[in-house]
């Protein structure tokens, strides 16, 4: 394992963030912050059914209210289909239907929020109801209520290789599972809003959002506008974990600013972030997994079905805890989305690898029990390494033949440094096994599968370990791009859509470039949400951001300072080839001092520029000149955690008592934030494990908790204050500086090691969420047995 | 209209009763450093101080805090001189999106009132009556710790 | 939508009472009113009129007399919370106030408000129930006593009528001997709601026997449960002869008073089942508490 560069000046140091000091004072603003003058603010009209044909919308009612601007119906709405990042969402901004309880079928205006709310309560909309599905299985049959002109199904997506029957005669042991994952809520802190206003045939949105860029796309597929004429503004987004791309209210708010011909405010409140817009999906994984008795899988095959609710689209999830996995010859797993007449589902944090993932776990540890081996020893000997196949290209979309094509079009010398592709580049699970077992002093503490560490009363203490990985952003739809601008006075300014969800993104970026240029953080400013400024980005999702905007932005500051040094060659180092100049601290150095002594400030090279005819100073532009390697086919993330918990046998419920997590996203850029990023994985991974998930009403699919006080988060005392985050830095041979993606891949670990605590506790393995009565119920339907 | 003393300073709102002083921070007088989310008392995001204790101001009406000193996350800071909380928040990031930041720092303002000198469990407790749905908990606990610590410092007389 | 309201404070008790019965249905006493607020943020209730009590001093405050601990309406859960030295009775009742809502949710609620708000799933009621409390209560003809027991009427209902208002929770302490009351619930996370609770109160004795059990059973039923028909098990027992087998089987008896419903909380063979549990290790801490050997 390569150690990270020592010669790192602002790389890997636990600078703080940039915006600290605005959110310490309060001052950082949100959507819901904004406001512009003479402004109308929208209230959606949503569905009380859950299947439903707009008749007849009566707005008598409404327009007597005082203050009452006007309504958005399906009328005014252009038919175009609109999609959001990973088809999280796929369909018009209205069209008359309401699909689950909740959806958007109307907007009023009005000048204050309170007559929007109350004009919004007297729109009379008369309903021809539709048959409605809820259950993923019922809506797969032929006989099913449709939801969508598409069908309710997806054309599964399908990965195998090699021989699954091969397989299983190779097996001398097999487990099966059949779990169902109810979903979790994005529950985020902090609404959203989002304020559009028009300027002649131009408009600007305002909105807390990861994905800028995506959001311009909706408007444009939406309105079927140029993207030249609408500038999206991007905010921070609070705890966002993958709610707040692009969501149809913000669209609603663009075109009824349009309808009323002023600037419009939607604001959610929190029962409609977390009952209207998006959620996890619920899952189901059926299968089988089998090992030799020596503990070495052989095979594994699972059906999964995800709800993707009424407006999601997707078909895949998963990959990545099937790559970590697949160094056995022989597999096979289809996913299958499904729409119901529920709230969207979309991509949470950690999508598929939360569940699929921990259904995955699950078999691996009821085999390592089988054949009697502890789960690290077990994860070591089945999980890849670097090198290793990844076994995604072997995909029903034919990814192999999709990166062919890709790779096809790029020049063979622009990809002589390309890492192998399907195969991993770099990292593993494995030396974070190792470093974590010592570190939790596992082989003390590891009495055995199902056996308790600690018994005091109805007290039973046990100990787990999870795994999980994620991958590292995905091109497919489309490479991140950065630019990088330096100042007259040599400062810089990054310029990349990825947002502001709390992750750092506006700080690591910086210390990318700043390290780059050889300038220190507070030289480096940058902008993260101005589509107007931004090139095209992918966003903040999909643990993309430090890889493949990271290579972006650091491709964009090799571009400065190579133009900044074929300058400062030509002007004040007597022509010598630029290569021989390097950057160091805001001044131009030659690499050998013996032959040009001096060190010309980034500032004097700029201003050789000066247009002195125009009185204006020069600046640079930088952008990358190089194709990203398809990061997909080598590139992941992954993280082990290990943890006890304490179970109540009488009661159900459950403590967290010890956590460790350690992680490896290659180098590290800036500790402080990717501990708080892996923490804050685990915790809410813990929270998915034990409490957190939505409840519908069986009638009619709606969301009976969708407040904090029965939707339950984790608070301080309910996670171990000690807990702590090793890193192991193996560094990439792509991303900037050899960092890798982050943020997915601790969840999914955290999830599995608290499943696994728990079964150590009591001898039962129980679904997800692990709440009291589940406990007891599984420990009673053990004891009748 | 009604007075209220905020950060200091008299302030006017008007005299409807219907109203949480959340939202009149907020609106009427642009403290927007007292977030609003769940409205009912669950995150904490709106904490702010009443008299020095700590209450989430969506679940008060604006008018039952009349006669009362309140102080937002706006008034802790001397102009540009952070708060030794603030600055604890910074150096130990105990935040990430940054949301329910001015609550938790406000708790603690009052949680370390009472208890200069918490251990981590106490602090872990102390600060449950927030939510960082970010999952900060563990960094939450080290800034409120080592506030304690430059408060304690600064309370010693200059020897 | 939410109702509009106005806005008056009452300077005395006697104007309090007289503001309800002038103000009609719609008015509604904010004593610290964090309840109130959010139920009317919620359209749970639609005030017409908030008669805030907050300047009601003289309804704020806890003594400790020989035979009774009385709980002034206006005593804020946070000062509750605080008062844990001045009595082991109310180091018990600190102890459950920490587990109610926030720190800054009880700087502001107070104790008469918890109880008039009637949650089946409050956390003091059952204390105040076990405990053989009574609620004194002020009108515009003067002040009444009911017990605690009979004080909720339903959900979110009470004894109080109309231009009613609670003064007092006063918890009798026995002439001869001691009493502990302890006081369990299920819940989730640290902050949350009982699914299920259960408190017991034993008091025993100078010559060393049990001369009083109750209980209080919790989120089982509409109203708090007192069950009791199942403090006779365990009434005249001495502390020495009590063993965990019996006090199973008087958790057991009270158990099945509950009537509990399965809401999205908890399933009502849950709360059944915890009910019991809770009950038991109950009254094992009394036990306990009291130096009882089990």
């Amino acid at each position: 394992m390569v150690k990270h560069d020592k010669s790192l000046k602002v790389v890997g140091r636990g600078l703080h963030v940039k915006d600290a000091i605005e959110k310490v004072t309060g001052t950082i603003r949100y959507g819901v912050d904004y406001e512009v003058q003479n402004m109308v603010h929208g209230k959606i009209v949503r569905c009380p059914h859950p299947h439903a044909k707009i008749v007849k919308i009566d707005t008598r009612k409404a327009e007597e209210v005082p203050g009452y601007v006007g309504i958005l119906t399906h009328h005014d709405v252009p038919q175009n289909d609109w999609e959001a990042a990973w088809f999280n969402y796929r369909g018009k901004v209205f069209d008359g239907i309401g699909r689950f309880v909740g959806d958007d079928m109307a907007a009023v205006a009005a000048t204050t929020p309170e007559a929007a709310a109350k004009a919004a309560e007297l729109v009379e909309i008369e309903y021809e109801l539709l048959p409605a599905v809820f259950d993923m299985e019922e809506a797969r049959k032929a006989d099913a209520p449709q939801i969508r002109c598409e069908g309710n199904e997806r054309d599964p997506y399908r990965v195998a290789w090699g021989d699954v029957d091969a397989g299983k005669v190779a097996a001398d042991v097999t487990v099966d599972c059949d779990i169902f994952y109810e979903s979790q809520q994005y529950a985020p802190l902090g609404r959203n809003a989002c304020i559009a206003e028009w300027m002649g045939d131009r408009v600007n949105v305002i909105t807390s959002s990861q994905t800028p860029s995506e959001l311009r796309d909706g408007v444009h597929e939406a309105l079927g506008i140029p993207l030249s004429k609408i500038r999206v503004q991007a905010l921070p987004s609070g705890s966002s974990f993958g709610q707040w791309w692009s969501n149809n209210f913000m669209i609603i708010t663009v075109l009824l600013a349009k309808k009323v011909g002023r600037a419009a405010k939607i604001e959610l409140d929190n029962e409609e972030c977390m009952a209207t817009v998006k959620r996890r999906h619920q899952e189901r994984t059926r299968g089988s997994m089998g090992c030799t008795k020596d503990g070495e899988l052989t095979f594994f095959e699972f059906d999964h079905l995800i709800d993707n609710g009424g407006y999601g689209f997707k078909d895949d999830v998963g990959f990545f805890c099937v790559d970590m996995w697949g160094k056995n010859g022989h597999g096979d797993y289809c996913i299958h989305g499904i729409n119901t007449n529920m709230v969207t589902a979309g991509c949470m944090r950690g999508v598929g690898d939360c569940t699929l993932g921990a259904s995955v776990e699950r078999c691996a540890d009821q085999l390592a029990e089988k054949v009697g081996i502890d789960p690290v020893d077990f994860r070591i000997k089945n999980q890849i390494v670097t090198g290793d196949e990844l076994r995604m290209q072997h995909s029903r979309h034919n990814l192999k033949g999709q990166v062919d094509e890709y790779i096809n079009n790029v020049p063979e010398h622009l990809r002589k440094d390309w890492p192998e592709l399907f195969k991993l580049s770099a990292g593993g699970t494995r030396a974070l096994l190792e470093k974590g077992s010592e570190k939790f002093n596992w082989k003390d503490r590891w009495k055995g599968w199902a056996v308790p560490t600690q018994t005091e009363g109805a007290l039973r203490r046990g100990i787990g370990v999870g795994t999980g990985a994620h991958v590292c952003g995905v091109e497919f739809e489309g490479a991140s791009n950065s630019m990088v601008r330096m100042n007259p006075d040599g400062s810089a300014k990054v310029h990349c859509a990825v947002g502001r969800q709390g992750a750092g993104a506006e700080t690591t970026q910086a210390m990318v470039v700043a390290e780059e240029l050889g300038l220190s953080l507070d030289q480096v400013a940058i902008e993260t949400g101005d589509t107007d400024s931004c090139p095209w980005n992918h966003g903040s999702l999909a643990s993309s951001t430090m890889y493949r905007t990271g290579w972006a932005s650091r491709e964009a500051a090799r571009d400065v300072k190579n133009q900044l040094l074929a300058i400062a060659a030509r002007e004040f180092f007597d022509g010598v080839d630029p290569s021989e100049l390097d950057v160091d601290n805001g001044e131009v150095v030659h690499g050998d001092p013996g032959k040009h002594n001096q060190r010309v400030p980034f500032s004097d090279v700029l201003n050789e520029l000066r247009s002195d005819s125009l009185g204006q100073t020069s600046s640079i532009t930088g952008s990358p000149r190089v194709p990203m390697p398809p990061s997909t086919t080598f590139a992941r993330q992954f993280g082990a955690q290990f943890c006890e918990v304490e179970v109540d046998v009488e009661t159900g419920q459950i403590k967290l008592i010890d956590f460790l997590c350690v992680q490896d996203s290659g180098t590290v850029v800036n500790p402080q934030v990717l501990k708080n990023q892996i923490i804050g994985a685990a915790i809410c991974g813990s929270g998915f494990a034990i409490y957190e998930h939505m409840i519908f009403d069986e009638e009619t699919g709606a969301l009976k908790n969708g407040n904090l006080l029965d939707y339950k988060l984790l608070r301080c005392a309910d996670f171990p204050h000690d807990a702590e985050v090793l890193f192991v830095e193996d560094p990439d041979p792509v991303g900037p500086f050899g960092a890798r993606g982050a943020g997915e891949s601790p969840i999914a670990a955290g999830i599995a090691a608290v499943a696994q605590a728990v079964y150590n506790a009591t001898g039962v393995w129980v679904d997800m969420p692990m709440t009291p009565e589940r406990v007891v119920s599984a420990l009673k339907a053990a004891s009748a047995n | 209209m009604t007075v209220l003393k905020v950060n200091g300073r008299n302030v006017e709102i008007s005299d409807r009763g219907d109203r949480t002083l959340a939202d009149a921070l907020r609106t009427d007088l642009g403290l927007i450093g007292a977030r609003v989310s769940c409205s009912e008392g669950e995150c904490g995001s709106c904490t702010i101080l009443v008299d020095g204790r700590p209450q989430t101001s969506c679940l008060m009406l604006a008018q039952q805090a009349e006669g009362k000193n309140i102080m937002t996350i706006e008034g802790l800071a001397e102009g540009e001189n952070l708060h030794p909380i603030q600055q604890a928040f910074i150096e130990e990031q105990g935040f990430q999106c940054g949301f329910c930041t001015p609550g938790f720092i406000l708790s603690a303002k009052a949680f370390l009132e009472e208890n200069p000198n918490p251990t981590a469990d106490e602090v872990s407790v102390g600060m449950s009556g927030n939510i960082c749905r970010c999952g900060a908990y563990p960094y939450i606990v080290k800034a409120v710790l080592r506030a304690a610590e430059l408060m304690n410092a600064q309370a010693q007389p200059a020897e | 939508m939410k109702s509009s309201f106005t806005y008056q404070r009452a300077t005395s008790p006697a104007e309090a009472v007289a503001l309800l019965a002038e103000k009609g249905a719609g008015a509604k006493i904010w004593a610290g009113g964090t309840d109130m607020t959010l139920h009317w943020q919620q359209e749970k209730t639609e005030p017409t009129a908030c008669i805030d009590i907050r300047d009601l001093k003289e309804f704020d405050y806890i003594r400790i007399e020989s035979d009774a601990i009385r709980i002034g309406a206006l005593t804020s859960l946070a000062t509750l919370e605080r008062s844990a030295d001045q009595h082991h009775v109310l180091a018990s009742l600190s102890k459950i106030t920490k587990l109610m809502a926030t720190p800054q949710t009880r700087t502001l609620a107070t104790v008469g408000g918890n109880l008039c708000n009637a949650s089946p799933a409050a956390d003091l009621s059952p204390a105040f129930v076990a405990l053989g409390a009574t609620a004194k209560i002020l009108g515009k003809d003067g002040s009444r006593e009911v017990s605690m027991f009979d004080f909720f009427q339903g959900v979110n209902k009470t004894a109080l009528n109309g231009a009613e208002i609670l003064k007092e929770a006063t918890i009798p302490l026995p002439s001869d001997g001691e009493v502990h009351v302890s006081y369990r619930r299920i819940d989730r996370t640290v902050v949350d709601i009982a699914l299920v609770n259960g408190s017991a109160a034993v008091t025993v004795g100078s010559d060393g026997v049990i001369s009083k059990v109750g209980f209080g059973l919790g989120a089982v039923a509409p109203i708090i449960l007192d069950a009791s028909d199942a403090s006779a098990e365990l009434e005249g027992t001495a502390l020495a002869d009590v063993t965990v087998d019996k006090l199973a089987a008087v958790a057991a008896t009270a158990a099945k008073h509950a009537k509990p419903i399965s809401d999205i909380r908890a399933s009502a063979d849950y709360r059944q089942d915890m009910v019991e549990i809770m009950l038991r290790r109950a009254l094992e801490d009394t036990i306990k508490n009291h130096g009882g050997r089990i």
